[in-house]
């Protein structure tokens, strides 16, 4: 069974908040005791700045993906999109909030994983 | 409760959206055939309420699988018009439904419940999926696939005899496997971390309420209906055919006597003939229908020891007819020139003609004919048609049924009577914007008095999308509703222009400014340039789905900036007044084409709009009118 890794490209995507400063896993990677800190808090708190500028992140770096849904209104959301509506915590931003902030814990337990924590 | 094994799958088909849903559809659909379910796939222009609702009436499966558009309270079909919503699910009680679709669980899921359904899966949040190719076979997808096996691994546990707690699981950890592969093996595609994103969004937000422990299946032997004498496609009012076949068991091929075969009539709750098979498992029946289009169907509900089975459905015609225009109007004509047109009136499906058969020619926006002849020998008819107006008129012709026949009519044929002038912008510009979501249209200055009869929009139709759509005109200075022109439907996709035209010419002033709009459905759109300010009128309050074709009146107009500018590509089409002309308007309320006479000759039927020379007229209409 192969082992999970961070998804191509999320090294460089900012993952935890720190006094005001986003810090990338790169980053803490290279700051072994942050990284420590970071992955054996028992609560991070995540504010929408880090989770919109990490979909904005992704965009920039061409990877974020159009998502099709079934919904009546807005079937279609691009990039783009995904940010406008996050930006204005519309019903449909809170719902791709709430995704980004899932990816966003997987993420941290494969680092933890990858950590050996 | 529903019927044990039979199986509803609803696979709308007409966004591009639901393109790769169908085709996801189909592996569940397969599935229930591996299995020996009973199935029922309703597709395209199938997947909407009324064909739904009269599929579970006459069928009675005990699982509803759907996909489509959705939202908290509304699971919609083919069109994107809802096929059950929280305040009308009661056909889903005894019933298990999933639903592949956004955001149902918050409201339709429950009412289902609280409506006497057995158990309901499906989604708290919009379920969304990332694709290479949206028109592809999501398991041929590189993106899709794992979205639709984790979603298909619900309906599919079902079907193989799982319990509804047990197909969740089974579905989660299809999910699970695929944010795995993506974690792994398909880490170092670039996408990768979208694809995780909406996976475990989906998978977290399945949900499942009612009867956890509920089966679609269960353990009686599997029968098929084996038809041997087919109802005929077409029959005469009331002529006899019959309707023959075999019940037997699907394995063994051992007939089944004794058992209840019902012959039903699709959309129909009571059967129309309940027989009992004999020793070698045959049934038999005679039947006479009145004329009707009819869809026949047998079936055996099942007992104890067999599962239920029903055969095709046959289409049967009975009575019906075709009506054909061989020499159809000009496009134009002068005024006073005299037209023919021909045709013939024939038997649906056999082609044969129908002597003695009264016609009647009509004019949209009348509903009285404005003219009537009979059938030849060879079931030919011919109409003289003149006009001494100038205008845009639109005619068809009709075949009203009679004892034997059901009626028919042709299509509607515009005729320009003269030469018609124009005010608005008749060339294309360049920036496309949906109609859909927004109306939108520009003011125009009127350059004289006279009278519209049509509005010409260049338009973009999208071929994914079926659709409606209409045209208005607005007095500019109050944005009054002056009119509205007929309704067009579109089946495959064009760009260009395109007339719409009104039942009744609609006036205009000289020196007063219109306001020319359009609107339609999903998948509409118009072109307007930039650089006219406050030239364009604009719109994003009315939903579509809501609101169309409830043109508004006044019309309220979006006010920002980029809102107001531009010059859409849409004009009118005009007759102007005669000096010496006047326009006389008769309108009725409550009732309509009452006749209207000048000077003792009977003019038209109201609402109507005449011009008359200057000079002394005496207008009449009946002191009563019976309707």
């Amino acid at each position: 069974m192969s082992k999970r890794k961070l998804p191509k490209g999320e090294e460089t995507i900012p993952i935890v908040e720190i006094e005001g400063r986003f810090h990338t896993p790169q980053d803490l990677r290279k700051q072994p005791y942050l990284l420590r800190q970071v992955l054996g808090a028992r609560v991070l708190t995540v504010s929408e700045k880090l989770l919109i500028e990490r979909v904005r992140e992704r965009s920039r770096q061409g990877r974020e993906r159009t998502v099709y849904r079934f919904d009546r209104e807005n079937p279609e959301l691009s990039p783009e999109d995904q940010i406008w509506h996050m930006e204005r915590r519309t019903t449909i931003g809170k719902e791709l909030l709430e995704a980004e902030q899932k990816l966003l814990e997987e993420e941290l337990a494969i680092l933890k994983e990858t950590a050996g924590m | 409760m529903g019927i044990f094994n039979e199986f509803l799958n609803i696979m709308p088909y007409n966004c591009r959206y639901c393109v790769q849903g169908f085709k996801g559809m189909l592996h569940i659909s397969q599935e229930a055939r591996n299995q020996k379910l009973e199935l029922i796939e309703l597709q395209n222009v199938n997947a909407e309420k009324e064909p739904v609702w009269n599929t579970l009436t006459a069928f009675d499966p005990i699982f509803v699988n759907g996909f489509g558009h959705g939202n908290n309270d509304v699971y919609t079909g083919d069109s994107e018009t809802p096929i059950f919503n929280s305040w009308e699910c009661d056909i889903l009680s005894g019933r298990i439904v999933y639903l592949l679709s956004c955001l149902t669980a918050n409201g339709l899921g429950p009412a289902i419940i609280n409506a006497g359904g057995i158990a309901y899966g499906g989604f708290k949040i919009s379920w969304g999926w990332v694709s290479k190719d949206i028109t592809a076979d999501p398991y041929d997808d590189w993106y899709a696939e794992g979205f639709f096996r984790a979603s298909n691994e619900f309906p599919i546990a079902l079907i193989q005899g799982a319990t509804i707690n047990e197909a969740k699981q089974r579905s989660i950890a299809v999910y699970n496997q695929w944010i795995d592969i993506w974690e792994t093996e398909r880490a170092d595609d670039p996408d990768s971390a979208s694809a995780i994103k909406w996976l475990i969004s989906d998978r977290d937000g399945l949900v499942i309420l009612g009867d956890v422990n509920a089966v679609i299946t269960d353990v009686g032997l599997a029968t098929s209906l084996e038809i041997t004498v087919k109802p005929p496609s077409y029959l005469r009012h009331e002529q006899a055919f019959r309707f023959e076949g075999i019940l037997k068991e699907s394995i063994t091929g051992n007939p089944l006597a004794g058992r209840t075969v019902q012959i039903m009539i699709f959309e129909r709750n009571t059967p129309l003939v309940t027989l009992v098979t004999n020793s070698n498992g045959q049934w038999s029946c005679g039947i006479s229908l009145p004329k009707g289009f009819y869809r026949l169907y047998a079936i055996f509900k099942g007992d104890e020891q067999y599962r239920s089975t029903f055969t095709d459905i046959y289409k049967v015609y009975v009575g019906t007819t075709q009506i054909v225009i061989t020499t159809p109007p000009p496009e134009s004509m002068e005024q006073n020139e005299v037209i023919t047109i021909t045709g013939f009136l024939r038997e649906e499906i056999t082609g044969i003609a129908l002597p003695n058969k009264v016609i009647n020619l009509y004019q949209a926006g009348v509903t009285y004919p404005i003219g009537t002849t009979t059938t030849d020998a060879s079931g030919v008819w011919e109409f003289n048609i003149t006009y001494s107006e100038k205008g845009r008129f639109s005619i068809y012709v009709k075949f009203h049924e009679d004892i034997e026949y059901l009626g028919s009519q042709t299509l509607s044929y515009e005729i320009a009577v003269g030469t018609l002038l124009s005010f608005g912008r008749s060339t294309k510009a360049n920036i496309m914007v949906t109609a859909s979501q927004m109306i939108s249209g520009s003011i125009f200055l009127a350059p004289e008095k006279g009278l519209v009869y049509s509005i010409v929009c260049y338009q973009q139709l999208s071929s994914i999308y079926r659709g409606k759509h209409a045209c208005a005109i607005y007095r500019a200075s109050d944005l009054k509703l002056l009119g509205i022109t007929d309704e067009r439907k579109w089946e495959t996709g064009t760009t260009g222009w395109i007339m719409f035209v009104f039942s009744r010419p609609i006036p205009i002033e000289a020196g007063e400014e219109y306001l020319l709009i359009a609107w339609g459905t999903l998948g509409c759109s118009l072109y307007f340039d930039r650089g006219y300010p406050n030239r364009r009128y604009a719109a994003y309050n009315y939903d579509i789905k809501r609101d169309y074709p409830n043109f508004p009146d006044p019309f309220i107009r979006d006010t920002e900036p980029g809102m107001t500018d531009g010059l859409v590509s849409i004009y009118a089409e005009y007759v102007p007044a005669v000096e010496g002309q006047h326009q006389l308007i008769v309108m009725s309320s409550p009732e309509l084409n009452v006749p209207v006479s000048t000077n003792g000759n009977i003019v038209g039927y109201t609402p109507i709009t005449k011009l008359l020379a200057t000079g002394e007229h005496v207008i009449s209409v009946p002191e009563e009118v019976t309707t």
